[in-house]
C-alpha cells in the first residue's frame, strides 16, 4: 500500500495485509505529531501530490531491491494535523527481523529526504 | 512557449499562487524562469539559494532546457517523513 492521504491512518489494517505465511516480521514505524516549542496547535501538511506518490513508489520498488523483504507500505498524511495525530506510517514485512527493520528504516530516511512534501507548524 | 509554475509551501505564501503561466522564449532553461520569476517576486530572492526544481514531476537542474507546455516546480527543501 502506498499512500498520500487526508484520512488517518490504521496501522493495524496495514500490518494484516502484510502479514504472509512466509514473513516471520513485520516491522513498522509510526510518526506522529509532537509537542513542540515551534508546535502551537499542530501541523500544516502540504504536498506536491503526484510527484510526491511517484517518489514513495520509487522509494518501495527501490527498498525491495536494495532488502530481502516481501513488502513494503508508505502511507503519509497531508492536510492539518494535530497534536497527536498520525503523520507517517512505513511497514516491511521479511522472513527475517533484521532486514524488515532495515527496510522500514531505510524507506523513511528516504522519504524525508527525497520526496516533496512539506510541515510547516501551525 | 508556455510554461506552467508549481510553487509550494513558503514559496507559495512568498508569492500568494500556487499556480502561475510564464510565457518564455524558446530554448529557455529552469534557471531563466526562476531569474524572471524573482523579478516579478523579489521577494523570493532571499530563497533563491534553497530552492529545488522539478521538470514534469522529476527533479531537475536548473540548466535543464525547457519544452512548450512543461510543468516546473519551484520546491522548498523537503520536509516529510
Amino acid at each position: 500500500m502506498i499512500s498520500i492521504q487526508n484520512e488517518d491512518i490504521s496501522p493495524e489494517e496495514i500490518i494484516n495485509a502484510l502479514k504472509a505465511p512466509e514473513a516471520g516480521a513485520v516491522v513498522s514505524f509510526l510518526g506522529v505529531v509532537r509537542r513542540d516549542p515551534d508546535v502551537a496547535s499542530g501541523l500544516e501538511v502540504e504536498a506536491y501530490e503526484e510527484m510526491a506518490l511517484e517518489r514513495l513508489r520509487e522509494i518501495a520498488k527501490a527498498a525491495k531491491k536494495r532488502f530481502e523483504i516481501l513488502d513494503i507500505a508508505i502511507v503519509h498524511r497531508i492536510g492539518t494535523l494535530a497534536l497527536g495525530d498520525n503523520i507517517t506510517f512505513i511497514a516491511s514485512s521479511a522472513a527475517h527481523r533484521s532486514d524488515a527493520f532495515a527496510a522500514t528504516e531505510w524507506a523513511l530516511e528516504e522519504v524525508k529526504r527525497t520526496v516533496p512534501l512539506w510541515k510547516k507548524e501551525i | 512557449m508556455r510554461i506552467h509554475l508549481k510553487l509550494f509551501a513558503t514559496f507559495r505564501e512568498v508569492v500568494g499562487e500556487r499556480d502561475i503561466v510564464m510565457e518564455v522564449g524558446a530554448g529557455s532553461t529552469v534557471e531563466d524562469i526562476v531569474t524572471e520569476l524573482l523579478g516579478k517576486y523579489p521577494r523570493l530572492k532571499a530563497h533563491r539559494d534553497s530552492m529545488i526544481y522539478s521538470v514534469n514531476k522529476e527533479y531537475a537542474d536548473p540548466g535543464a532546457t525547457l519544452s512548450d507546455g512543461d510543468e516546473v516546480g519551484i520546491l522548498p527543501p523537503v520536509t516529510g517523513g
